[in-house]
Formats: structure tokens, sequence, C-alpha cells
């Protein structure tokens, strides 16, 4: 019965429990701050707009993250792939590393944001020039992204040996996503971003599920797979890099939410896009609550967090079978 | 309708796969693509589809061709129904009916009452109201099939190109899915890859044999599938029968 309602209710009920989560995300932490307090000497509670900048950074985060999944899943017709299958992980790592190692840092606040930014479009950009080979098909797009993150785990090694302790300490934060750090200057842009990205996708919704056919069906049935392939790449990776660029590398929503959405909703991009952004961003700000408030004293890296929750859901959404299942 | 004009094709520089083709489709054909293994059927349908474009001579709708008609419309001009795999994802059968009305839905509105009317009605001509729900890429080859069919149905095109749609179908089926084509009501040219000569011989309302890239012979059956032709093209003896209704019999032989 919840399920046939959560169905039902495709927009309106994640809707409702986003902004659940982001009122407990406001008032939850190391510190309650109950709604009353929200207001103080004609202001904003200096920990309300902390918090603020949070929440909202959760919520563009992990609503990017799931959007950008669920077009790669669809495009590379793998439901494996996620956010940084085509090696935009490993590059914006390595441009973060760099950073650091290189001192950047004391340059400038936006250094490790920019250089990791950076990195990601690079390796993006070299899969997308290595596989114009294959006529950006989807086999060589998929190949090149794994042999990209293969050398850039290397490298990544490689420059890690070279690091400090006190870097490397940096280094490992970034990795496993911090929302402590996000900046409200970059924020805002990656916002516009998302939601300009959400309604452009709205609109090709109906080409992603053609195209998620294959190449040969999709041009059958009116769409230019070629065309439509890289642009949708090209949407799902400045997603998946902005991200990185506000928060490090958050692993898992990217793959968990689409799954969980389309169990829950079905396959269709129409109805699923607004959704899987509101799932996504509801994840990561719980997830982020979570890691705030389970030790007070010390905060939990989110991308321990995501993951942890994220593959118990994901068993569970598995172990229950659907009544044709059988 | 649609018109090869001294079609042909190479995937390797002076290996011609098809060649010289001419052949024209009309409202309300019903015509089997007929010949052995690698004569050329489904690279002729690719080049009819405007999938690939030809080297030499021109598929022509009006006088316009094919492979450069923009996508939508040329989608709401040609059905086709490819050797396609399972889809990655878990997309119902109805998912995938719709999706042959893809060409013909408005990007930012929901189908419309009659896309609905039309998805289910191919629902029920291919048989798959109680498959309905269910994702297709749990479905055997023969029910996706069907549902692939279907899809082409509710496209609504003028002009339907199937590549061998009966191959993984039960003898009950492909005979429904056989004679439900047959009776279309709007009547679109249907042109089908088959290798099954009998059904092939008992529905078809015209047959275009091919012989390494050419067409050999295009005509009704009872001219089309004589004992000679059937010779030159598949190397093996035929003998010709009739049943108690008249219909075609082909019995084949190894020489």
């Amino acid at each position: 019965m919840v399920i046939t309602l959560l169905r039902r209710s495709y927009v309106l009920l994640p809707l409702v429990a986003v902004i659940a989560l982001a009122l407990l995300g406001l008032c939850g932490g190391s510190r309650w701050l109950s709604p009353s307090e929200f207001r103080l000497d004609g202001g904003l509670h200096p920990v309300l707009e902390l918090r603020l900048v949070r929440v909202t950074a959760a919520l563009v985060i992990g609503g990017a993250l799931a959007l950008s999944g669920m077009v790669f899943q669809a495009t590379l017709r793998n439901p494996l792939a996620e956010p940084f299958t085509l090696g935009l992980s490993g590059g914006a790592a390595v441009g973060a590393t760099l950073a650091y190692i290189l001192g950047l840092r004391a340059l400038s606040l936006y250094a490790v944001p920019f250089a990791a930014l950076a990195g990601a479009l690079i390796v993006l950009g070299l899969v997308l020039l290595v596989s114009r080979g294959g006529n950006w098909g989807v086999e060589s797009l998929l190949l090149s992204g794994v042999i990209a993150g293969t050398i850039c785990s290397s490298l990544l090694m490689f420059l890690l040996s070279f690091a400090q302790q006190s870097e490397l300490a940096g280094v490992t934060w970034w990795m496993l996503g911090d929302l402590q750090g996000v900046d409200p200057d970059l924020l805002w842009p990656v916002a516009g971003y998302t939601a300009i990205a959400l309604i452009v996708l709205r609109v090709l919704a109906g080409d992603l599920n053609v195209l998620s056919l294959g190449d040969e069906e999709a041009f059958y049935l009116g769409v230019n797979p070629r065309r439509l392939v890289m642009f949708m790449i090209l949407i799902a990776s400045l997603l998946a890099a902005s991200t990185v660029c506000l928060a490090g590398i958050i692993s898992f929503c990217g793959l968990i939410i689409p799954h969980i959405v389309r169990r829950l909703y079905g396959c269709d991009h129409r109805r699923i896009l607004f959704t899987g952004f509101l799932w996504g961003g509801g994840f990561l700000i719980l997830c982020d609550l979570l890691s705030r408030v389970i030790f007070r004293e010390r905060e939990i890296p989110i991308g321990v967090l995501t993951s942890l929750l994220g593959g118990v859901v994901f068993l569970m959404i598995l172990k229950r079978r659907r009544p044709h299942d059988a | 309708m649609l018109e090869c004009r001294q079609v042909s094709y190479a995937y390797e520089p002076g290996r011609n796969v098809v060649s010289g083709v001419e052949l024209a489709l009309t409202a309300g054909d019903f015509a089997m693509l007929l010949g052995p293994n690698g004569c050329g059927k489904s690279t002729l349908l690719k080049l009819l589809a405007g999938l690939l474009a030809p080297q030499t001579g021109q598929v022509l709708t009006g006088s316009r061709p094919v492979n450069r008609l923009p996508h939508r419309e040329r989608a709401r001009m040609i059905a086709v129904v490819s050797q396609s795999q399972a889809p990655a994802l878990d997309f119902t059968v109805r998912d995938m009916v719709m999706m042959g009305r893809h060409a013909r839905l408005s990007r930012m509105s929901p189908p419309t009452p009659e896309d609905h009317r039309l998805v289910n009605e191919a629902i029920g001509l291919l048989d798959l109201v109680e498959l309905s729900q269910r994702p297709c890429n749990r479905l055997s080859g023969g029910e996706r099939q069907r549902v692939a069919i279907a899809a082409a149905v509710a496209q609504q095109a003028q002009v339907m190109l199937l590549d061998e749609p009966t191959s993984a179908l039960d003898p009950a089926h492909a005979i429904s899915v056989m004679a439900l084509l047959r009776e279309l009501p709007k009547r679109p040219a249907i042109l089908m890859v088959c290798h099954d000569i009998q059904l092939a011989a008992r529905y078809a309302k015209r047959i275009v044999l091919m012989k390494q890239g050419s067409v050999y012979a295009d005509g009704n059956p009872e001219e089309v599938m004589t004992p000679a032709n059937i010779e030159r093209v598949y190397g093996c003896n035929a003998q010709i029968l009739r049943d108690d209704h008249g219909a075609l019999c082909i019995a084949l032989q190894q020489k």
C-alpha cells in the first residue's frame, strides 16, 4: 500500500519529504536549533546561515548527481553507469591533489575546486576526443572512460607518494566528499546550471527513453542518436563535474538513486527526472544531517554515509521482489 | 510511396552487398523479401529506412531522399521492426509500445487520449494485454518481437519495414501476426524480410526474391515461387503444391 501511494504521488510526496528533511537539516546538528530561534537580532541566526548553505548544497548536489546518473545509465545503456563512469572522478581527484601538493590553496580558496573542475573537464575532453575514432558510439565512450579512469588512478597514486602528511588529510577528506567547505559564491552558479539542465533534460526526456533502446532503434523512432549521445554526455558530465567543484567526490548517490527511482516509479524519464532530482537531494540532505549528528564532536565524511546508507537501502530494495518477479 | 532507384551499397570498397536495386513500395503492398543468408536483405531494409545512405542511386519518398528527411518526419512515415536486443532498462511493455508514438508525441505534454487509445489497440492486437505491465527485458524473444511489432503498429506509419519479425514466434503467433499485418486498417506499405518461405508463399501479396545483392524476381507468389527460381536462388529442389483452400505450399528437398 505504501509503495502504491509512493508510485501515485511521484512528485508531491518526494517534494513534501524534501521540505521536511530540509527543515530537519536546518534544525539538527551539533546544536539543535528550533524554528523560533531562526531569527536573531532582526537577522538570521549565524548557525542557520551556515546550515542554509549546507542544506541547499546537499539538495543541489544530490539532485545533480541523481540526474547525472539517470542520464548516464540511459545513454550508455548500462545500469551500472554512474556520473563518474567516464573517468571524471579520477580527473577531478588528480586536479585537486595537484592543487594541494603545489600549494595552490595558499593563493586562492577556489584553487582546489577549480583544479578539480579542470581535471574532470580535461579527462572528459580526452575521452570524447579518443572515442571520436569510434564515432562516439556507446562502447567506445565506455571503454575510453574506463581506461582514462585507470590512468588517473595511477597518476593519483604517483602524486600522493609526494604528498606531505597534512596534505594527505585534506586530499582524503575531499575525496570522500565534504559539504562543510561549500562556498556560497560557487553554490549559486551550480544551482542555476542544475536548474537549466533539469529543464533541458525534461524537454528531451522522451528522446532519452528512446535513446536507451540503442542507436539503431533510436534512429528508427525519430532521434539522431550520435548527436543526442554527445549532448547527453556533456550535460550529465558537467552536472557531475560541478558537484565535484563544490564538494569533492560524493560517490554512490548517482548510482543508487536512479535505481531506487526506477524501481518505484518505472523507467519513463518524462515522469522520473524531477522525482529523481528530489530523491537525490533528499537523500543527500539526510546523509548530511546524519554525518553531523551521529558523533556530535566529529563529522563523518558524507561519502562514507552515502555509500553505507545507499548500499543498505539498495540491498533492501533488491530483496523486495515484485509480484511478477516469480 | 518509397522507391529505390539503382541503389547500391558496399561495407567494404568494391564488395557490393546491395547492387543496382530497383524497387517501389505502394500503399497496401504486403511484400516479403526473400533470399539466402548474406544476399543483402537486411542491408536493403536499412537503406529503405534511411539508416544507411546509398553509395550510388537513391531511396526516395516523393522526390525527397529518405536519408535526408528530418528524423521525426521520417519516423512518422516509416516504422521499422529490427532484430533488437532486450532493453537495458526495465521499461514495461506499455512503455515500449508508447515509444512507437515518440515522433508524434509533444515534448512537454503527456500522451493524449488518442495516443493511449492507439497503444491499447496495438497491445490488444498483438495479444499483449496480460503482459502490458511486465518489464520488457524479462520477456522471451518471441514476446519481445510481438512488443516491437505492436510499437510499429502504434507508430501509424505509411510504410512498415520488418526484419524477420516472426523468427522467434511460435507457429500460432506467427500466423496471427501475418494475418494482422496483412489486414491493417490504414493499409500501410509493408516489406518484410523473411526466411520462412511457406509463410511467405501463403500470406504475401508480393514476393521480392534477392540473390547476391540484386532483385532476382519480383511479383505475386505464383509468379515468383517457381521451382526454377527457388533452385537458382536457394540451390535446392522445390515442389509446388496447393492445400485444400488453394494456397501455395512449397516442399523443399536437398539437391
